[in-house]
Formats: structure tokens, C-alpha cells, sequence
């Protein structure tokens, strides 16, 4: 067997983590490394192909903002960073003393601003900082402990010794990522996992609920919400994981509303309020009257709600004045203020351009250095001036020289290396180190381990995610195994969550979910059957042909008179095409599918990981079905890929079915398909019944593609024999209540689950919904079924064709009077405008 | 002096508005010269939540916000104060150089000093302007006494730019309003202040109103019956002083302070967000100043 790791050969003026260990490592990276070498090359890489699939199937995505808002499998390399549980606790107490002292810091910056007042930090280093937020002053609840979270990003530098680059404190993303991480190696190297003595997660995780939980102390049990940007966002992924790992709600801004001062949640039911807030959407977002007008994601009135302790939020508002770099060039006096001490873990050494003598410092040899801007947002980035170019060089510095209080300059560190997994075996990569601390009993706790990210290239200090770094998991190793106190899952479980009073949006998009999965599937299965026939052997008359592709294209009228036979099937089939591939004409497969699926993304919390894994499964059979249909359409194995996707629907109906509680979710999902289902059996029975052909043969050839589309046949030749019936097919689609596919069962349930939903059962008065199924059925039941002719004849069948079509306007509006009733209708905050500066 | 001031704002819209979350600065502080004797405002519809609070910079500001459907806002702010003209008005010409201010302002550590250097910094309306220093630099030479030096530059703006009502709007930038040298109040404190910033200097934008009615024999002023805009300069060791472009003339006892900031974002009269409302709306703002006896 080739031993992988005997031709790992970083380069020898790097500090690689493996190959020079810190004390005491060296025989806990011998173990981790002769055990994954033991693997073999070959078993190495499919666990490496394990760990991608198990990921994916977890949803765990990225999205890097570019041009295309990329979305990524998020990257796990199976190589973790070891550091030994004796240095690990030092660089905790370093954590701990540092998110101690940002604390500190931040409850000084909106109290007393002693630090400016004492001539400590200049004035402008903090007062010119974007995320200074002057509406915050005076705001922080009481009590010593402001900062809930805090987060730091480290190396370990050339001397061995841990340095920090950089703090995050507003909404420090990557602990969910890291937990994912973890169990992720968990289940792909299970037994290496347990031999290695590694601290355990879950008690940071733990630690992170009952602070939250203890920030409104004078609420029983309080309503805990993750705030997320929304599907959008590049960590959304890490919101959904945490809210379901913890027990709390996942809220998008608008699905909160501020109300008699407080904040609360709409609901399908009653009103929910939020106590505490975990929020992920950064300050100025967060409140459109008070900060960022024009901002979507934020609650109007959220700031004050908070002002008046009405609603905690972690981290509180205003905490981006803590993500300043400049602070870094001031902590040793800061911290001989608070402490009268130095910290225990260093800073990279930092100059603020504010500084007259640090800027005149950078600008000697400005390509020393990397110049970060203090405030960070999407469109900064840290620059390392040795790569620029003369002319963004120059940009730069004129930058600086403009506004040198938004700038810093920081002196360019190597991180230590690890081995990294890859094509041709194993390279050696610089990794940081993301921390996360929680507030807890007077001081903080710090996850062991934490998020390790890996740089793309050697020697870069520069790693972050959206420049498309990998991570590592991180192995604190006890040289014992840790006493584990064992988490009950339950505890952490989504017991909070009341299932009646689920959010309005996440109450649409599982209804839309329902619609659009029906819809798809139904267009699939038709087209399935009609391309049969059209493209059979034996040849059909043009007149029947027609029909059959009209039932597919519907509203596409093809000016047959113009074009031969041949012209219109080729025009036919090309709509047929689209109709299939097109993302962006409504009512296409792909455009269907496309809409279940962020529906399913504005849901994942009710799914299982089953359901997940279908998910993902046709959404990449629909990114390639435009590839595998283009050459052979309608032809070849053209049948093969929608059956594929028929299987991938079905699959996904059947997850749901097993795995969903019935709660309200499961009622507003299924309501969804049943409406859908009764609109597209309907609008089939319309489009393949109700034309006139010439033959009653060809008819027939018509009502046999309507019924197999259904799947109806073999239980109608059960129930009516081999001959197909106009007056029989009527009967089992539209009347029979033991065909699963028929208009009437529809309703049934529609009725049914109607009255499940919240309120319904008290509620005496008929609502409009309802009101619209009693109509359908009435509509339906008056059909005197017996006196359908077989054949078609001169009044046709205009009464059934009307009662139909009518059935079809009343499912449409039962879904109308659903979304006026329970969705959240997004409503459209305005500032109140103050356009002119004076008015007469 | 003794003023009584009204100052009503009324929204009217096409369609109802469902919910609003509003702020105002429509209450007066007390200033060092300025004592309010009584304030009230009253909102029609009746806010469910309403409260008052202290800002960063000092001022009042209430917080209301109303939940039931309503076609109209009214806020009215009623307020009853005495303004003292300057007791300590320095004679400009023997205030700090430009040059030992700005010495003060770099090395002096009084916390007054350090707070002030807040507002030498760019802020959301007032940016950095190119060429506002070949402009501005002129009237600022180091041995001048910082003081003459802003009362001249109150001067050429109140000489060289033109009253205009229609020009402007808040959303047109400080840069349009130097380029054509038009607009009111408020451009032409903002348009001061970038120029005293880009001298190093701190300069803070003041939101309030004017008496109305002259004294007689005395031209009326402009600004009248609306609200007001001027701004003040920091002199280190000497204090804040108020000039106001548009009348050329010092800020004293006819100058009511409501509230202020770095510019105009941080104090706005009313600010907000609605639900609802349809597209069309007006606003109408009427503001009376009416000076009281003592008795």
C-alpha cells in the first residue's frame, strides 16, 4: 500500500502543523495520519466523496457572492487541525480575557465613552466607524454582560504562538458550520474520531441556549428566534441548521412585526412574541426607521422595542463598532485601562491611518503591509499591496490619503500549514482559525476547537469563504477521554416550536411547495404519454395529433393552416421542448420544479434528510435535463428522463407523507397539492374530452392518453372493462370518491384538511374557502351522469364542459381566499417622505 | 425673549395607511442660552405607543407609532421658551487663531475638545467636496481668529449664493448645491459646515425655528413661518457659536434651537416608515412663532 503521507513534502520555510508539530503533538499527528494512510489512497478519497455527499444531503451550502450568487457544496476537507488540549487551554483564557475586554469596550462605546475622554483612543478612531450607531447610545440593557458572542480569527505565526487577525462581533457566523463539520467526520471516520480523545460541541451549543434563555430573565419560557436574511444569504444554510439544533424559530424580517411595543410573529394563528432575537442580519439592516432606510431586512421599530428591554437581541445593536481593525492598534492601552495588564493572546500588529505617525509609517513602505478598511461590507476587501498592481496601488493610497481614518494597515503574517486532500495526493495549505465565544456565568465559554479555514494558495494570509476557502474540522486532543455530560437530543430539541402557530410565509411557501409539486408532475406525466402516441409507429391523423400536442402546449397556438404536417409536428415538438426545459416560461417542468425548490429552501426545517437528499436529486436532474433531452427530443431515450423525474416526484410526496407531522405544515402542503391536482385533472378533462374528432377511434385514442396521464387506466378496466367511455371516464375522474386521482376525492380532503387548520374547529361560520368546496361539490354532484351519451354529439358536452371549468375557477379561488386569510402578504414599508426641504 | 411656538405637520394620503413607526425632532432642548418652559405634542390619530427620549447629540425625540388604518397624520408640537441673546459673545476678532485652535484641537485633551473633533468628521450628508478648500481656504489663514473667519464665510455664502425654494431637495447632493451656489436653509448650513470641516475645524448643523414677525423696522426674515436651518462652530476653550448663512447674521435671540447633529440625517423633523398609504400623499408643514410678554 502507498503510504500518501511519506511523499507529503511542504515547502521547508513553512511551519506545517504536521510536520512540525507544537509540543506533544507529534505522536497524536503520527496516529491521526498513519490511521487515514492506512486507509489507502483509494478508500481515503471516497471518504473524502462520503463527506461531499453527506453534506449536500444535509443542505449544507455556501453562497459566494458573485455575478452568479454561486452556490457551493460547503467544503470540508477530511484532514482536521490537531491542537493539543494543554495549549488549547491557555488560548481559551486568551479568548476569554479578549471577549471580557471587547465587552468592555462595547458597553464604554454606548455608556460613558471614557476611552475618548480619557484621551485612550483618539475620538475619530471610533466615532468615524460606520458601525458606531449613535441610536444605540445609552441602549444596552443593564448588566455586565452586553456581548453575547464573540469571535476571533487566529494563526499561529512563525514563533508558534497564536495570533489574532481579526474580531467578529455583530453576527459571527461559522459555529453551525463548525458543529456540521463535526459530524460530518463523525460519521465518515468514526473509529479515528473515537480513538482521538476530541472535546465535544455540544456544550458551547448548550451554553449558547441558556444565555439566550437568561437575557429575559422575567420570561417563563421565552420565544427565541434565529433573524436570517433570507434563503439569499451566503450562510442561510448555518441559520436553518442552528434555529433546529437549538429549538428556536427561523424568521426572515418579514415575518415580524412590531406591535404595542413589542415584537411578535405572524402566524397562520395567533400571534407569537419574540423574546429574544439571535440575529444574523447585520445592525444597519435591522431597522429601516432608525438605521439603513431602505433597508428589506430589517423590522421597523425592531430599535426601539429594544430600547425599552421589550426584546434582547444577540449581539446587541451597534456591536459592528467592535469589528473595527483600528481597535487592534490600541488594545494594549486599552487593556491596561480595563486590566491593568497586557492580553494573553497577541494581535497582528496593526496601524490605523488616523494616526498621523502611523500613516506616515505605512506610507514609507506601504507594500509591507495588507490595508483593510474598518468597516467591511460585500464590496471590501483586505488588499495585500505587495500583489497590486501600480495603478490599484495608487488607488489605494490616494484612498488613504483621502480618508485616512477608514483605513489600517497590517503587517503581512505566514499562517502555519496543514495537509490538505487533494487530486494529486496531499498539499500543504495556510489555515486560520475561527473561535467562538458565549457569554456565560460572568465570563465566557469557548467552543474547543472552532471553524478551520483553509487558503487556497501557499502562504496567504488572506482566507475567507467568499474567496472560495475550504474548511477542516478542529480536534482539541484530551490526552484523556472527556467526561461527557450527555446531551439529551430532546433538550435541544424543537419542542418550542407550536406547530399551529406556524410562521404565514412558511405556511405559503409549504402550500406552493404542494402546488408546484403537483403542477410538475402532472405536466410531466402528460407529456410523457403524448410524446408516446406522437411519436409511435403508427402513424396518427394530423387532426388527433394536434389535439394531443395542444393538451402539452396549451395557450400556444400553432397557426396550423400554414404549415405542413411535418413543419407542425417540428414546431410542436420544439414547444414541447420548452416546455420541458425552459426556467423561465412559466408553467414548464423546469420552471415548476425551480419553484418547489425555493420553496423547499424557504422550508428545510420541516423536511427530513430523506426528503433533502430527493430534493437535491432532482435538482440536479433538471440542471442536466436540457443536456440529456437536446439531441434525441422527442426521441431515444427522451421517455427514460421524465420517467426519472416522475420517480423523483413521486419519491419526494412519499418522504413527505411518512416523515412530516401532521401539523398545520403537513395540512397547508397537502392542501396545496389537492387544489393543484383537482386544477390539472380538470384542465386535462377539458383539453382531451370536450374536442369533437372525427372518429370515435380517435376519440377514444384521446381519453386513453387523458386517463393513462391520470393513472387511471388499470383501475377503470377494473371497475368498466377494456372499453373506454366517455360517460364512464367522467364518472371515474370526476365522480368516483375511491379513485385517488378523481376531482371529488380532491375535494373531499380539501374539505377535510380545511377543517384542520387553525381556528377551523371552533369557528361556526363558513369561511369563503370552505364556501367554494361546498360550491365544487354541489357543481359536481349535480352531473347526471347517466344521461352522458357515449357518443359525442352536436350540443357535446357543453353542460359537463361548463361545470368543469367552473370547478376548476372554484379551486382557484379556494387558493386565493387561503393566501388573503393566512399568508403573509409582504407588505411594503415606505418612509414617510420628507422630499422637499420645506414645504409652504 | 420669550416664544411661543407651534409647529404642525400634516400627512394626507390616497390610501389609508395600515401602520406607521415615526420619529420626531419637533420638541426644543435647552440650550446654554435656551430654557423650553413647557413643550406637549399631540398626534391625531392617538399613537398606541408614544414615548420621549434623549438622543446621543442631547436632543428630544419622540418615538410614536400608530396601528389602526388612518388617511391623515397630524403632529402638532406646542412650546413655550425663553432665548437669551449671547452674554458671552466673544469679540470674533480676539477669539483663537485658526492656527491655536487648531493646535487645541490636536493636542488638547479636555473632554469638551475630544467629543467635539466628532464633528470635523465626514458625516452622512455633508461629504468631502473637491475644490472646497481652494474656496473655502482663503478666508481661513492661520494667524485669523477662527471666528472672523466664519462670520466672513457666512457672509460670501449669504453674497454669493442665491435663494432658490424649487432647486433643491433632500435628496440633492452638496456637491449640486456649490456647483450652482442655489438652494435654502438647509443647503447652505450643510454647504458651510463642509467648508469649515475641510478646514479642520468642527461645525454641527442645527434644526429649529426663526422668529417670524420683525421687530419693527427690521427687515423680515427669511425662513420665516417654516423651520430653520443654520449651523455652529467649535472654538476649543471658547464654546459653540451659531452663524446663519441664509440671513447672514449671527444665531442670537430670535434663533430657536429645536435640535442638532452632524447634518440634517441626524435630526429631521419627522421620520419613518408606513405601510400602505397608495402612491399619492401631501404634507403640509405650517410653523408659528410668536413672541410672548412676560408678565
Amino acid at each position: 500500500m502507498q503510504d500518501i503521507f511519506a511523499q507529503y513534502n511542504p515547502a521547508a520555510d513553512l511551519r506545517d502543523e504536521a510536520v512540525n508539530p507544537s509540543p506533544g503533538m507529534g505522536v497524536h499527528w503520527h496516529y491521526l495520519l498513519s490511521s487515514l494512510s492506512g486507509l489507502g489512497e483509494h478508500e481515503l478519497a471516497e471518504r473524502q466523496q462520503r463527506a461531499y455527499r453527506l453534506l449536500r444531503e444535509d443542505g449544507a451550502k455556501y453562497t459566494i457572492y458573485n455575478q452568479a450568487q454561486q452556490e457551493k457544496i460547503w467544503p470540508l476537507d477530511l484532514i482536521p487541525w490537531l491542537i493539543h488540549s494543554h495549549e488549547w487551554s491557555l488560548i481559551e483564557q486568551g479568548l476569554q480575557e479578549r471577549a471580557e475586554l471587547f465587552n468592555l469596550i462595547l458597553r464604554d462605546l454606548y455608556g460613558s465613552r471614557e476611552l475618548i475622554k480619557r484621551g485612550i483612543v483618539p475620538p475619530e478612531l471610533l466615532l468615524a466607524h460606520k458601525g458606531f450607531i449613535r441610536g444605540c447610545d445609552g441602549t444596552l440593557a443593564a448588566g455586565q454582560q452586553q456581548l453575547i458572542l464573540h469571535s476571533v480569527d487566529m494563526m499561529r505565526s512563525h514563533n508558534g504562538e497564536m495570533c489574532i487577525l481579526a474580531d467578529r462581533t455583530q453576527a459571527p457566523s461559522g459555529a453551525g458550520y463548525a458543529l456540521e463539520n463535526r459530524s460530518i467526520m463523525w460519521k465518515v471516520l468514526p473509529s479515528l474520531f473515537r480513538e482521538s480523545h476530541v472535546h465535544q460541541l455540544a456544550s458551547f451549543f448548550q451554553s449558547l441556549r441558556h444565555t439566550l434563555i437568561s437575557l429575559v430573565p422575567d420570561v417563563k419560557s421565552p420565544h427565541i428566534a434565529v433573524l436570517t436574511p433570507g434563503p439569499l444569504n451566503e450562510t442561510y444554510f448555518e441559520h436553518v441548521y442552528l434555529a433546529n439544533y437549538l429549538g428556536f424559530y427561523l424568521v426572515q424580517s418579514s415575518d415580524l412585526q412590531v406591535n404595542d411595543g413589542y415584537v411578535w410573529i405572524k402566524s397562520i394563528s395567533n400571534r407569537v412574541k419574540i423574546d429574544v432575537l439571535l440575529r444574523r442580519v447585520d445592525d444597519r439592516f435591522c431597522d429601516p426607521v432608525e438605521l439603513k432606510s431602505d433597508s428589506e431586512l430589517g423590522v421597523p421599530g425592531l430599535m426601539q422595542v429594544a430600547r425599552e428591554g421589550n426584546i434582547a437581541i444577540a449581539n446587541p445593536l451597534g456591536s459592528a463598532a467592535l469589528e473595527n481593525p483600528a481597535l487592534l492598534a490600541y488594545l494594549p492601552q486599552i487593556s491596561q485601562h480595563f486590566f491593568g495588564r497586557s492580553l494573553k493572546l497577541d494581535s497582528v500588529n496593526t496601524w490605523w491611518c488616523g494616526n498621523p505617525d502611523h500613516l506616515q509609517h505605512v506610507l514609507q513602505q506601504p507594500d509591507k503591509f495588507i490595508i483593510k478598511p474598518t468597516f467591511r461590507t460585500h464590496q471590501t476587501s483586505s488588499i495585500n499591496m505587495a500583489d497590486c498592481s501600480e495603478m490599484e496601488r495608487e488607488n489605494i493610497l490616494s484612498k488613504i490619503r483621502k480618508h485616512a481614518e477608514h483605513y489600517v494597515a497590517q503587517e503581512r503574517l505566514t499562517p502555519s500549514h496543514l495537509p490538505v486532500i487533494d487530486q494529486q495526493g496531499l498539499t500543504s495549505r495556510p489555515v486560520l482559525l475561527r473561535s467562538y465565544a458565549v457569554a456565560s456565568e460572568a465570563s465566557y465559554r469557548i467552543m474547543p476547537g472552532g471553524l478551520t479555514r483553509v487558503g487556497l494558495k501557499q502562504r496567504t494570509s488572506l482566507i475567507a469563504n467568499q474567496l472560495g476557502s475550504f474548511s477542516k474540522d478542529t480536534w482539541v486532543i484530551a490526552s484523556e477521554p472527556e467526561i461527557l455530560t450527555p446531551v439529551i437530543e430532546t433538550e435541544l430539541g424543537l419542542d418550542q416550536i407550536d406547530t399551529v402557530n406556524l410562521p404565514s410565509r412558511v405556511a405559503e411557501n409549504l402550500f406552493w411547495m404542494g402546488r408546484y409539486l403537483e403542477r410538475a408532475d402532472s405536466m410531466l406525466r402528460l407529456m410523457r404519454v403524448v410524446l408516446n402516441q406522437v411519436t409511435a409507429a403508427s402513424p396518427l391523423p394530423d387532426q388527433l395529433v394536434m389535439v394531443l400536442l395542444k393538451s402539452v402546449t396549451r395557450k400556444i397556438n400553432i397557426s396550423s393552416n400554414r404549415l405542413n404536417k411535418n413543419e407542425y409536428l417540428q414546431q410542436s415538438f420544439e414547444e414541447c421542448f420548452d416546455i420541458l426545459v425552459n426556467p423561465d416560461r412559466t408553467g414548464s417542468v423546469t420552471s415548476s420544479i425551480y419553484s418547489m425548490i425555493r420553496c423547499v429552501s424557504e422550508v428545510r426545517e420541516f423536511l427530513s434528510a430523506d426528503s433533502q437528499r430527493i430534493i437535491n436529486d432532482i435538482n440536479d436532474q433538471v440542471m442536466l435535463l436540457d443536456h440529456s433531452l437536446v439531441n434525441t427530443f422527442p426521441y431515444g431515450k427522451s421517455e427514460e428522463s421524465l420517467n426519472a423525474l416522475i420517480t423523483g416526484m413521486i419519491a419526494i410526496s412519499g418522504s413527505i407523507q411518512e416523515s412530516m407531522t401532521r401539523g398545520s405544515g403537513w395540512y397547508f402542503f397537502s392542501l396545496g397539492r389537492k387544489i393543484e391536482r383537482g386544477i390539472q385533472t380538470t384542465t386535462l378533462l377539458e383539453s382531451l374530452m370536450m374536442t369533437n374528432l372525427n372518429s370515435q377511434e380517435h376519440n377514444i385514442v384521446a381519453w386513453e392518453v387523458l386517463v393513462k396521464t391520470v393513472e387511471s387506466l388499470s383501475s377503470y378496466r377494473r371497475l368498466y372493462g377494456t372499453q373506454l367511455s366517455a360517460r364512464n371516464i367522467f364518472k371515474h375522474l370526476l365522480l368516483d370518491v375511491a379513485n385517488p386521482r378523481s376531482v371529488i376525492y380532491q375535494l373531499e380532503l380539501i374539505q377535510r384538511y380545511l377543517g384542520k387548520l387553525p381556528q377551523r374547529q371552533i369557528d361556526l361560520v363558513v369561511k369563503d374557502d370552505l364556501q367554494c368546496v361546498l360550491d365544487a361539490f354541489s357543481l359536481i354532484r349535480s352531473i347526471e351522469i347517466e344521461n352522458i351519451s357515449h357518443e359525442y354529439h352536436v350540443t357535446g358536452y357543453s353542460e359537463i364542459n361548463r361545470i368543469v371549468s367552473d370547478v376548476r375557477q372554484l379551486l382557484k379561488k379556494t387558493s386565493n381566499h387561503l393566501t388573503s386569510e393566512f399568508f403573509a402578504r409582504k407588505n411594503v414599508a415606505k418612509q414617510l417622505v420628507n422630499e422637499r426641504w420645506s414645504v409652504d | 425673549m420669550r416664544y411661543g411656538v407651534s409647529h404642525v405637520t400634516r400627512y394626507s394620503y390616497s390610501q389609508p395607511v395600515t401602520s406607521c413607526h415615526n420619529l420626531a425632532y419637533v420638541l426644543p432642548r435647552n440650550t446654554r442660552r435656551q430654557t423650553c418652559l413647557s413643550s406637549e405634542v399631540v398626534i391625531d390619530p392617538l399613537p398606541h405607543t408614544s414615548a420621549e427620549r434623549q438622543d446621543y447629540f442631547g436632543n428630544r425625540v419622540y418615538h410614536f407609532s400608530i396601528q389602526k388604518p388612518h388617511h391623515s397624520l397630524t403632529v402638532s408640537a406646542n412650546s413655550v421658551l425663553d432665548v437669551n441673546d449671547y452674554t458671552d459673545w466673544p469679540v470674533v476678532d480676539l477669539s483663537n487663531t485658526c492656527e491655536q485652535a487648531r493646535n487645541s484641537l490636536m493636542n488638547q485633551l479636555s473632554t469638551e475638545t475630544l467629543l467635539a473633533r466628532e464633528f470635523i468628521l465626514d458625516s452622512p450628508l455633508v461629504p468631502q467636496l473637491d475644490n472646497v478648500k481652494d474656496y473655502v481656504a482663503p478666508l481661513f489663514p492661520s494667524n485669523k481668529p477662527l471666528l472672523s473667519a466664519v462670520k466672513e464665510l457666512t457672509e460670501k455664502i449669504y453674497d454669493e449664493f442665491t435663494y432658490d425654494s424649487v432647486f433643491s431637495d433632500v435628496t440633492t447632493p452638496l456637491s449640486d448645491v456649490f456647483a450652482h451656489k442655489r438652494g435654502v436653509c438647509q443647503d447652505f448650513a450643510h454647504f458651510a459646515i463642509a467648508c469649515i470641516r475641510a478646514m479642520g475645524f468642527p461645525a454641527r448643523y442645527i434644526s429649529g425655528y426663526i422668529e417670524t414677525e420683525p421687530p419693527p423696522g427690521q427687515q423680515a426674515m427669511v425662513g420665516a413661518a417654516e423651520s430653520h436651518a443654520w449651523f455652529a462652530v467649535y472654538s476649543p476653550g471658547e464654546g459653540w457659536f451659531g452663524f446663519d448663512p441664509t440671513n447672514d447674521k449671527v444665531a442670537g435671540n430670535q434663533h430657536i434651537v429645536t435640535a442638532w447633529g452632524r447634518d440634517y440625517s441626524d435630526v429631521p423633523p419627522m421620520k419613518g416608515v408606513i405601510y400602505g398609504g397608495g402612491s399619492q400623499h401631501q404634507l403640509n408643514v405650517s410653523v408659528n412663532v410668536a413672541r410672548m410678554e412676560i408678565y
